[in-house]
């Protein structure tokens, strides 16, 4: 047995000896305490009345007036509601589409078709939204649009997509699908070849048909990525994604366009509402929190797997 | 291989077979085919552009679009902005995890349990772009191309990843290193770094392609035109061109060669270049840097 002072002292030999790599972890540390928790520190303006030309200390405490004011704010529940149907259509949708891509994927023969097709989907997600909606203007633009001038072809009448009320989301759910789900397929089809060959093969021979084989050998070799993956992606439910709205949205589709993120950026860095919007990113924030601790735990109940 | 042959398969699985096919391939043709639009737009004239006739094909081979973007300031300090963001942050990024990656790799690190925590809590609390853009204007980098650059100097996932990998290497390296005399910074820059050349290259790319793509930092942050990034200068283009698309035609731009078309798809097709260069090296490591970085240490 030791005692409480050898053991001090043992701490103190174990810290001397190991006191370059601690001094390596501080410095970079000391980012993290600059630009990831000054930042949090911050947050608290949103409980104060903030004035940029007074600053932090003597800006007045005004409580949850600003929580008051954003549930108070009909342009706020307008965007809460955008936020929240424009994310639960992606991944209602986007969510399983890259794992219906995978499981195809895995049962291709030809592996120059496999090869293609993941290599042309996977493109996508690497380019950056503003390029990507400039290449969406090139099929969707009501003038010079390909998809417009194919309509007009066929007797039609060109439709202003980004600027409809009708079309908005709907251009926001695909739009995400054909850029993205090429990389979550990869992901997946990472994990399934990780499934071992023999597996199939045995299920073959004990007679299993294509759809027996998916259903009891490809879907439960994902599953524990499905989970992982899940879980982000509910982390980020009212994450609609700044930069794919902020491109292809207008005045003319706030209506069902606008999200926290958009609406954050007009009020905060064009309007200045600083503490307003603060109060707006702490509720997204904490939102995130919560649901990644919770589905975390309610998955790993339910599957076993989880983030940690 | 699977031993079972398409033949051998029943009629219900062989039709499955086919939908799967024609599916796979049609969204295939729906990705792929906006790209050679747009590239077959970058090298025709403005004329058949607005007339509808560039389809997968140009009409009329004409460089013109490249040449005017060169010809305008904009677009070429655009390119120099996000050329030096990408590499000089890219080194940054790399040079940072591997200072925080290694510490926390080693069990024998003070604290470490301590350290993993505060580090991986940025994970699951996203700081809040409003106090991020307070922080950054308290620092004097607004309108600076350093402020895309010191608040995403590390992306806390793509550093446990290096982290997770630095912990596969054994102990037993280290000491008979410490033995020969050698320091923390040698063991990771002589033995850590050259021998996790996979992983590194994959994160690489991605930070690479983070910083080329950094867009909405960008947006607020930068307002100076001079200091604006080829993504922002490309998004000036599209919302100058969103308000033309509801003007009445431009009798002048619609016959003169490259017209707002033809120049915002060669802008788009040179942005997209150094993308698809390295596209090649990020198939090659992504997969295999993933499927060990992703091993739990």
């Amino acid at each position: 047995m030791q005692g409480p002072a050898s053991r001090f002292s043992s701490f103190q030999k174990q810290f001397w000896k190991n006191r370059f790599l601690f001094f390596m972890a501080l410095s970079i540390l000391a980012w993290y305490a600059i630009f990831r928790y000054i930042p949090y520190y911050w947050n608290l303006i949103a409980f104060k009345d903030y004035q940029y030309s007074m600053g932090f200390a003597k800006s007045p405490w005004v409580g949850f007036e600003n929580f008051k004011a954003l549930f108070q704010d009909p342009f706020f529940l307008r965007v809460l509601r955008n936020t929240l149907v424009i994310s639960g259509l992606k991944i209602a949708i986007g969510f399983p589409f890259p794992i219906i891509l995978a499981i195809f994927l895995n049962e291709v023969f030809k592996s120059a078709f496999k090869k293609t097709i993941q290599t042309i989907t996977f493109v996508p997600f690497f380019i950056s939204w503003v390029i990507y909606a400039s290449i969406l203007f090139s099929v969707l633009s009501p003038s010079v649009g390909m998809l417009n001038v194919l309509i007009s072809r066929l007797g039609g009448e060109p439709i202003y997509f980004l600027a409809s009320e009708k079309w908005f989301r709907p251009i926001l759910v695909i739009s995400d699908i054909t850029k993205q789900s090429g990389y979550f397929t990869v992901i997946y089809m990472a994990a399934l070849a990780g499934v071992d060959e023999e597996i199939f093969e045995a299920a073959i021979c004990d007679g299993a048909n294509l759809f027996q084989r998916i259903w009891h050998i490809t879907i439960p070799g994902i599953a524990p990525v499905i989970t992982i993956l899940f879980i982000l992606r509910l982390g980020q439910l009212l994450t609609v994604g700044f930069e794919q709205v902020y491109i292809l949205y207008s005045p003319m589709v706030y209506d069902v366009g606008d999200v926290i993120e958009t609406f954050n950026y007009r009020q905060g860095i064009l309007g200045g509402r600083f503490s307003y919007t603060t109060a707006l990113g702490l509720f997204k924030s904490s939102i995130g929190f919560v649901l990644v601790i919770a589905s975390n735990w309610v998955l790993k109940k339910l599957t076993g797997h989880g983030l940690w | 291989m699977r031993k079972l042959k398409f033949k051998n398969y029943k009629l219900s699985e062989k039709l499955f077979i086919l939908f799967i096919h024609i599916f796979l391939l049609l969204f295939g043709v729906i990705c792929i085919f906006p790209f050679f639009n747009v590239l077959a737009r970058s090298l025709s004239p403005e004329f058949y552009i607005q007339q509808g006739q560039v389809w997968l094909w140009p009409i009329r081979l004409t460089v013109n679009a490249y040449v005017k973007i060169f010809q305008a300031m904009g677009i070429v300090s655009g390119f120099k902005n996000s050329t030096f963001v990408a590499i000089v942050g890219t080194a940054i990024n790399l040079i940072m995890s591997f200072l925080i990656a290694y510490p926390l790799s080693r069990k024998r690190l003070p604290l470490r349990k301590t350290f993993i925590f505060i580090v991986v809590f940025t994970m699951l609390f996203p700081t809040g772009i409003i106090p991020m853009y307070l922080l950054v204007k308290k620092l004097g980098l607004m309108n600076s191309l350093w402020a895309l650059i010191w608040p995403y100097a590390i992306t806390t996932f793509n550093m446990i990843i290096i982290k997770n990998y630095f912990q596969t290497i054994p102990e037993s390296l280290e000491e008979s290193a410490f033995i020969d005399g050698a320091g923390e910074l040698t063991i990771l820059f002589k033995i850590f770094v050259p021998l996790s050349k996979p992983v590194i290259s994959a994160i690489g790319l991605f930070y690479l392609i983070f910083n080329w793509n950094i867009f909405m930092p960008a947006v607020f942050f930068i307002t100076h035109p001079s200091k604006y990034t080829i993504q922002v200068v490309l998004r000036d283009i599209l919302t100058q061109h969103m308000l033309e698309d509801q003007l009445p035609f431009d009798q002048a731009s619609l016959m003169s060669l490259a017209g707002p078309e033809a120049i915002q798809a060669a802008v788009t097709i040179l942005a997209m270049i150094p993308i698809l260069i390295i596209y090649p090296f990020i198939q090659k490591y992504f997969t295999r840097g993933m499927m060990i970085g992703s091993v739990k240490g």
